[in-house]
């Protein structure tokens, strides 16, 4: 551990060998293109483009696939805020308010301010991945069955309490998520459950027609009726600028949420959708005036944008601490580990920091450069907002037939489509949010599993003899407790102002 | 008449003959030929291909370039059928079927698995290893321990857990415990670090790929593996230099060597031989079969590929060839029925 920095700039210096750097700007243009195109995702990239890391040296290996994969976030974002369908399942927070700025003719201080806070999340897990690597084993050690369950219900809970107008609706749809996860194999006993001898649905309910459908559906019949642009105002000027000085304002909650979200990579199974969603709920829960959330605030941007970011850097860490993948992408990368003969483990801190290291520095650097690039596009790309709805729809309507597809191949992935879009409809519009049935999905299955473990494993008394569990317990009844007394301090403040008090109501 | 007959016969002959694809020429020159597989992309499946496939070319008739697709899904069963059911019969696209005998064995798979055309396979072996503080050092302690081991495990229906379990249960239904769930081997390793877990087990080469690290951290180590089955039906070791589990059973146990729990534990066993199955789709000709076995058979001894292996320290497989594999999927079919067998595997697996 005494080589850290040596490492640290050993890395950087083996990032612009000619080879590397070439590969690395490959990945990043291949990255962009897979976050960009709804149902694409940096998983499916991961394995079209391994076949071509095979045979390269590691060096060369990890920086073409790490920067397609640390790129994804970027360009999701971008079909997140012009269209509203969230380009992977990362970006499903980032629709909340970036598709409402979209409206509002403030795409582009959207895809600004969110570009920017994906380089500074990624650069403040590269710090903290580099300050705390030598006491950051323990902690991880310390996650298990009751911590990984706490989790995600503190996910289920934030999206359910943040993704719209009532509580008791979002917690209902994240419930009625928790439903669709369990079809398919059930993980605790090995049997399918409500598969109905259909082989599609062995392996579960496929996330990306579901996502595609609920979001894309909706958007395409609105806009289709109001025969009108997906801008309803002009865009405002100056909006490039205005979306990066955001970022900057909000330089204190970029560095919270890189933490948070670093911390989530860096728990094996927690992933990005959870890091998003507590940088979502934290930048809702800390700040002063939060009544414009959901209706467009650059805040609900940023948040989930520098979450997500810092997550991938984290994700590296127990990867090649323990060789235990931090997500399903980093899984693949483990895979690669052997097949360029790397051994994944405690040895990668001694042996080979440096190949660390540069992999943390890949998912800096292509942050940067798909930022630049995104940025110098997105002057023709905001320009979808301002396309008639007699040209636009049909478009993005078969873009999202050919993306839900691309998961599994199968008509059961249209006809999923197809229900789920119906069904986004009806949500849309009844005001019921549809953010919380996909995180109900995602972590249904994570949920579920560590239930039955936990309460196999340590019966009850984890409840209260956990720590962690403890924190995750608080925190989980803060976000309750907290917007509760915000809507009663504003209720009573209205009508004072209106000239009588919750007393005299009372009375 | 007879002489027209035999003539026409004769023709007739030399006409289906001509056209027959059980005689076409194996030349795969300047074309692309597949291995499929039926786990997903980075799965222990899918990195032993790709470092294999590039030998296997090599040896095939017309060196062609081989490629490997994954299809994954339904804990590698739907892979397996749409081998089966979309794949041409036209010799390029090879079946890599993983773990696909085991579940024929216990459980129901939606294809009948015999009815491929058989290439050969590779066996596959696992590494039980415990956390250095259980107090467990060898696998004999595993019996004279006075504190419950709470073992790791996947899914209660996958073979190996099956395996494991029976072996368990045969020391007493309390002595040990088994929590199944966690995804995957790396899920169980995660639980094992945390201290969630004492015991669990892991693919040969990937605990080869570990050792040294795991040795250099004092966390844990191995105690047995469960090692495959030869031409001849007895276990063997894997090449990890441990004790077998049907070993340290017959040793710890003799009395229990006869229930219908061995049986059903030496059941199991007699699949891992197969654990890699090869397989053309049905109705293949047969002398692509015969190609893909001698190219596979070579490959598996290129230099080349053995020195990859020993760079990760992981252990050189053996060949089972076509003929041998084809004997032994029959039995292990034939033996499904066994009554004993089929009600100690439907307990185990928890089905009512």
């Amino acid at each position: 551990m005494e080589d850290i920095p040596i490492a640290v700039l050993d890395g950087l210096l083996l990032m612009f060998t000619v080879k590397t750097f070439l590969f690395m700007m490959i990945g990043i243009v291949a990255g962009m293109f897979f976050g960009l195109v709804p149902g694409l995702s940096g998983l499916s990239g991961l394995g079209l483009l391994l076949p071509f890391a095979i045979g390269q040296p590691p060096e060369v290996a990890f920086p073409f696939l790490l920067g397609m994969f640390a790129t994804t976030t970027q360009t999701d974002t971008i079909p997140a805020v012009l269209i509203g369908v969230p380009g992977t399942a990362a970006a499903q927070a980032t629709v909340l308010d970036g598709y409402p700025m979209a409206k509002k003719g403030e795409a582009e201080r959207a895809l600004s301010a969110s570009y920017l806070a994906s380089i500074l999340g990624s650069i403040v897990a590269a710090i903290i991945f580099i300050a705390f690597l030598p006491v950051l084993r323990p902690l991880i050690d310390e996650f298990a069955g009751p911590e990984f369950f706490m989790m995600a219900m503190l996910g289920l809970i934030m999206a359910g309490s943040l993704a719209g107008t009532s509580l008791l609706r979002g917690l209902t749809m994240a419930g009625f998520g928790l439903i669709i996860s369990m079809v398919g194999f059930a993980p605790n006993t090995g049997f399918a459950r409500f598969d109905f001898d259909w082989t599609y649905l062995i392996d579960g309910i496929p996330l990306v027609p579901v996502v595609l459908g609920m979001f894309a559906v909706p958007e395409v019949i609105d806009l289709l009726v109001s025969r009108s642009t997906i801008a309803s105002q002009q865009s405002s000027s100056g909006g490039r600028m205005k979306g990066v000085a955001d970022a900057f304002q909000n330089w204190w909650l970029i560095v919270k949420c890189g933490t948070i979200g670093t911390v989530c990579g860096m728990i094996p199974g927690l992933g990005g959708l959870v890091a998003e969603w507590l940088g979502y709920g934290h930048a809702v829960q800390s700040a002063k005036d939060s009544s414009q959330f959901g209706k467009g605030d650059v805040r609900g941007v940023i948040a989930p944008e520098a979450a997500t970011a810092a997550q991938k850097p984290g994700g590296i860490l127990p990867t090649v601490a323990f060789g235990i993948p931090g997500n399903g992408p980093m899984a693949i990368m483990l895979g690669v580990f052997l097949i360029v003969g790397l051994r994944p483990g405690p040895e990668m801190l001694r042996e080979n920091l440096n190949i660390t290291f540069l992999m943390v520095w890949v998912t800096v650097a292509a942050n940067i450069i798909a930022a630049i690039l995104a940025f110098g596009l997105q002057r023709w790309l905001v320009k979808i907002c301002y396309i008639r709805a007699t040209i636009l729809a049909p478009i993005v309507l078969g873009f999202m037939i050919v993306g839900a597809t691309l998961a599994t191949r199968d008509f059961g992935d249209v006809l999923l489509f197809g229900i789920f879009g119906f069904l986004g409809y009806i949500f849309k519009h009844a005001d019921w949010p549809r953010v919380p049935i996909l995180i109900g999905m995602v972590l249904g299955n994570l949920a579920e599993t560590y239930l039955f473990i936990t309460v196999e494993r340590y019966g009850i008394e984890w409840l209260w003899q956990r720590p962690i569990v403890l924190i995750i317990v608080i925190m989980i009844v803060l976000s309750f407790v907290v917007p509760a007394y915000r809507l009663y301090r504003r209720k009573q403040g209205e009508k004072i102002l209106s000239g009588h008090t919750v007393k005299d109501d009372m009375e | 008449m007879f002489r027209f007959l035999s003539g026409l016969g004769g023709i007739l002959l030399a006409v289906s003959l001509l056209v027959s694809p059980a005689i076409a020429e194996v030349n795969f020159a300047g074309k692309t030929v597949r291995i499929l597989i039926n786990f997903g992309v980075g799965s222990s499946t899918d990195v032993m291909t790709r470092q294999f496939a590039p030998f296997v070319g090599q040896y095939l008739p017309g060196n062609p370039t081989v490629i490997v697709e994954a299809k994954p899904g339904g804990r590698g069963t739907l892979g397996t059928a749409y081998m089966y059911k979309n794949v041409k019969p036209d010799g390029m696209t090879l079946g890599g079927l993983t773990i696909i005998v085991a579940r024929m064995a216990t459980a129901k798979v939606p294809v009948d698995i015999t009815k491929f055309v058989q290439v050969g396979a590779r066996g596959g072996a696992a590494v039980v290893y415990v956390r250095k503080d259980s107090g467990i050092k060898t696998a004999s302690d595993l019996k004279s321990v006075s504190q419950k081991v709470i073992m790791g495990a996947t899914t209660p229906r996958s073979p190996s857990v099956m395996q494991i379990r029976l072996f368990l249960n045969a020391f007493g239904q309390d002595k040990h415990k088994l929590i199944a769930g966690y995804k995957g081997q790396l899920g169980m390793l995660k639980a094992v670090r945390s201290g969630e877990v004492q015991m669990a087990f892991m693919n040969n080469g990937q605990w080869m790929a570990r050792r040294d690290g795991f040795t250099k951290e004092g966390l844990v180590h191995g105690i047995m593996e469960s090692g495959q089955n030869d031409a001849s039906g007895k276990v063997v070791g894997s090449g990890v230099k441990l004790p077998t589990v049907d070993a340290t059973w017959r040793k710890l146990l003799p009395d229990t060597i006869g229930s219908d729990g061995y049986k059903a534990f030496s059941f199991i066993q007699q699949t891992r031989a197969l654990n890699y199955l090869y397989v053309l789709p049905p109705k293949t000709p047969v002398d692509y079969a015969k190609a893909w076995d001698k190219a596979m058979a070579s490959a598996i001894k290129d230099p080349g590929y053995l020195a990859l292996l020993d760079k990760n320290s992981a252990p050189h497989p053996a060949w089972t060839n076509r003929d041998t594999t084809t004997k032994t999927l029959m039995q292990i079919a034939a033996k499904k029925n066994d009554p004993a067998i089929t009600a100690m595997i439907k307990k185990i697996s928890g089905k009512k």
